[in-house]
């Protein structure tokens, strides 16, 4: 048997894009355009590895994560799943990976069918792949499944009505679990729920990927949860990957304008520390109408002339180093933006 | 004197179900110029509490059935259909959380504006718009007088929300109630609002009772707190006295759970268990089932709100 080959990650993805059309014309049947919602990103997952996706809404964060199960149909690029490109699969070779990929959604309240009891829900991807070989063993599994996530059997029997939100997220964590997957793709799973309960949910999400060797996608906009659940970070904005780094190394030294400010202007829960923010000035262009260049142009504080003309690549931010520290900006820490 | 004056306020909401107690025995005071927050958690009355003040709930089910809500001395709670209207957009302002729904889509936003202007002060059609666009202008919206003519659907998140803050203040209320406005922005577009907010109650002198869940919020923009849970005051403190010195073992949780930004924890720290359902809350204490200091009394007797010094009140049997 050949060995576990460390350096091939379990996801890889290249250059993925995703264009929707815009309806013109005079019956709404031409193309009148493109929303440029993924605009040619690469990043890898590592088996056991968290990769959170961050950035503010449109920033093409949770297209990204619907692509890597194919809920959204790529417009090019390529995702490799243990060196499986899932682009090459039919419906039936496709249907066979997503026991390996599971997704969990932001809301529990639309995400779990309000006519199916707990058992069917969680069971719901063990029928689909045909992993029970009978009532028994699929009643077994789903309550391994449940204790694994913190509920037990006396809920077997009930409606998601009669769960709390952060419950809900539980019982739709144990679904995604039920295949045995290897990368759950996580799209804001927390961000619904009262801060004592994500708490809760976060930490529950650690202890799953211990104990089974998950990998995540975990996509979110709340910089404080993906300090703490994120081995590595990537920020998005507008279709792009504007930075990609070590967890530590983005919250301690951020190399991007965007990625600057967007760390300062998140409220922190200290009054002594009312920080003189970098605030940005105006709104995310919309993904219809990019501004060329850097896309980021507009809103930068330190933004030249070459960055109203060339897109900036994704580069190490220390030329020849391997720290995995990535930025696309001409510029970058080496102008400190003026507070 | 203070501005606002909530004594001991009680809404009960009378459902098939039973009674539920959403807002029960709530006392707290705003001073004129000056900033309180509310915080809690889904469900813990923060937003029942706020319409209250400008007796928006919705009767029925709910019912105001006990305390007064004193607006520079005179009780809201008995006022009459007549004063209610000059006070509602007039004396008190409010925004909400989505400022979609709570403009009108099928007027401009200079109209909108307008429309209260006109209303409240008396000013003619001219007059009123003049001031709309001024009060655009005074959110820093770029190019008020095309704004002033635009549609709803035409301006961003962001820029809905500066509508809506001018459109609050455009009649200069002593007291704007700001129900979690930030929370549908995105985090850069939130820093500008609350950067907003803050100027404005430093130029316009406004009162401002901010509700939200978001505790960085509240640290970033109050001068006194009052932590709610399960329709009841666990602490009221100054801001820095909150942060620093949490006393309620609510209050602690609700601090810790909270994951940072500086630093990464190996494991947050979480509050065992849910809030109970709200028709069934537990005797004497109702943090008791999630506390971790629970001891007998705490089953059986609510505990007061009462002062345990360095500003701060605070209603839990283990600090009195």
């Amino acid at each position: 048997m050949l060995g576990a080959d460390v350096t091939v990650p379990l996801l890889s993805v290249r250059d993925l894009t995703k264009h929707f059309p815009i309806a013109g014309g005079p019956l709404g049947v031409r193309t009148a355009g493109q929303v440029r919602a993924v605009d040619g990103i690469s990043f890898d997952v590592a088996s056991g590895e968290t990769l959170a996706l961050v950035g503010e809404s449109g920033c093409g964060k949770s297209t990204t994560g619907r692509m890597l199960l194919r809920l959204t149909e790529p417009s090019s690029g390529q995702i490799a799943f243990d060196g499986v490109n899932l682009l090459d699969l039919g419906r039936a070779g496709m249907r066979r990976l997503r026991r390996e990929i599971q997704i969990v959604f932001q809301d529990p309240y639309a995400s779990l069918s309000p006519r199916l009891r707990v058992e069917d829900i969680v069971a719901e991807p063990l029928d689909v792949h045909g992993l029970c070989a009978s009532a028994a063993a699929r009643r077994a599994r789903v309550v391994e499944l449940l204790r694994l996530v913190g509920l037990d059997e006396v809920h077997l029997r009930r409606y998601p009505f009669e769960f709390s939100g952060g419950q809900r997220q539980r019982i739709a964590i144990a679904r995604a679990l039920a295949p045995n997957p290897r990368l759950i793709v996580a799209d804001e799973p927390v961000s619904a729920l009262d801060v004592s309960i994500q708490a809760q949910v976060v930490n529950l999400m650690q202890d799953l990927q211990e104990r089974l060797e998950l990998s995540y996608v975990f996509i979110s906009h709340d910089l404080a949860v993906v300090r703490h659940i994120a081995h590595r970070v990537a920020v998005m904005y507008l279709g792009r990957l504007v930075e990609v780094a070590d967890t530590e190394a983005l919250f301690n030294a951020p190399h991007h304008p965007y990625t600057q400010a967007l760390l300062s202007a998140a409220p922190v829960p200290d009054p002594e520390r009312r920080r003189a923010r970098i605030v940005l000035k105006g709104d995310v262009p919309s993904p219809a109408n990019v501004p060329g260049g850097c896309h980021f142009h507009p809103r930068c504080p330190i933004a030249q002339a070459i960055c109203r003309e060339t897109v900036p690549v994704l580069r190490d931010v220390v030329p020849s180093t391997d720290s995995g520290h990535k930025a696309a900006c001409h510029f970058g820490a080496a102008f400190p933006i003026p507070v | 004197m203070s501005l606002l004056a909530v004594e001991d306020l009680r809404v009960h909401l009378f459902t098939n179900r039973g009674v539920i107690r959403a807002v029960d025995g709530v006392s707290f005071t705003v001073a004129e110029g000056c900033s309180l927050g509310i915080v809690g958690e889904s469900g813990c009355g923060k937003t029942m509490t706020a319409l209250a003040m400008m007796r928006l709930i919705p009767e029925p089910p709910a019912r105001i059935v006990g305390g007064h809500i004193r607006f520079n001395g005179e009780d809201v709670v008995t006022m009459t259909p007549e004063r209610l209207r000059a006070l509602r957009g007039g004396d008190i302002a409010m925004i909400y959380q989505d400022p979609m729904t709570t403009l009108n889509p099928v007027f401009t936003v200079g109209e909108q504006i307008a429309e209260a202007v006109r209303l409240h002060r008396g000013d003619g059609g001219t007059a009123a718009f003049a001031r709309a666009v001024e009060m655009l202008t005074l959110v820093g919206i770029p190019d008020p007088d095309r704004v002033a003519r635009a549609y709803p659907h035409q301006l961003s998140g962001g820029m809905r929300q500066r509508a809506v803050i001018g459109m609050a203040l455009a009649c200069d209320p002593k007291l704007l109630i700001a129900d979690e406005p930030t929370t549908a922005l995105d985090v850069t577009i939130q820093a500008q609002i609350l950067d907003l907010l803050r100027r404005l109650q430093g130029e316009l002198g406004t009162a401002i009772i901010l509700i939200t869940h978001d505790l960085g919020v509240i640290a970033d923009l109050v001068d006194d707190v009052v932590v709610m849970y399960a329709g009841k005051v666990v602490e009221r403190a100054t801001v820095r006295g909150l942060f620093a010195n949490p006393r309620h073992p609510y209050t602690r949780g609700l601090l810790r759970s909270v994951p940072s930004l500086e630093t990464k924890e190996h494991r947050l720290l979480t509050i065992e268990g849910t809030v109970p359902p709200a028709h069934a809350m537990p005797p004497g204490c109702r943090f008791n089932p999630r506390c971790g200091l629970v001891r007998d009394v705490c089953r059986v007797d609510e505990p007061p709100l009462v002062d345990v010094g360095g500003g701060t009140s605070a209603a839990c049997w283990a600090l009195t």
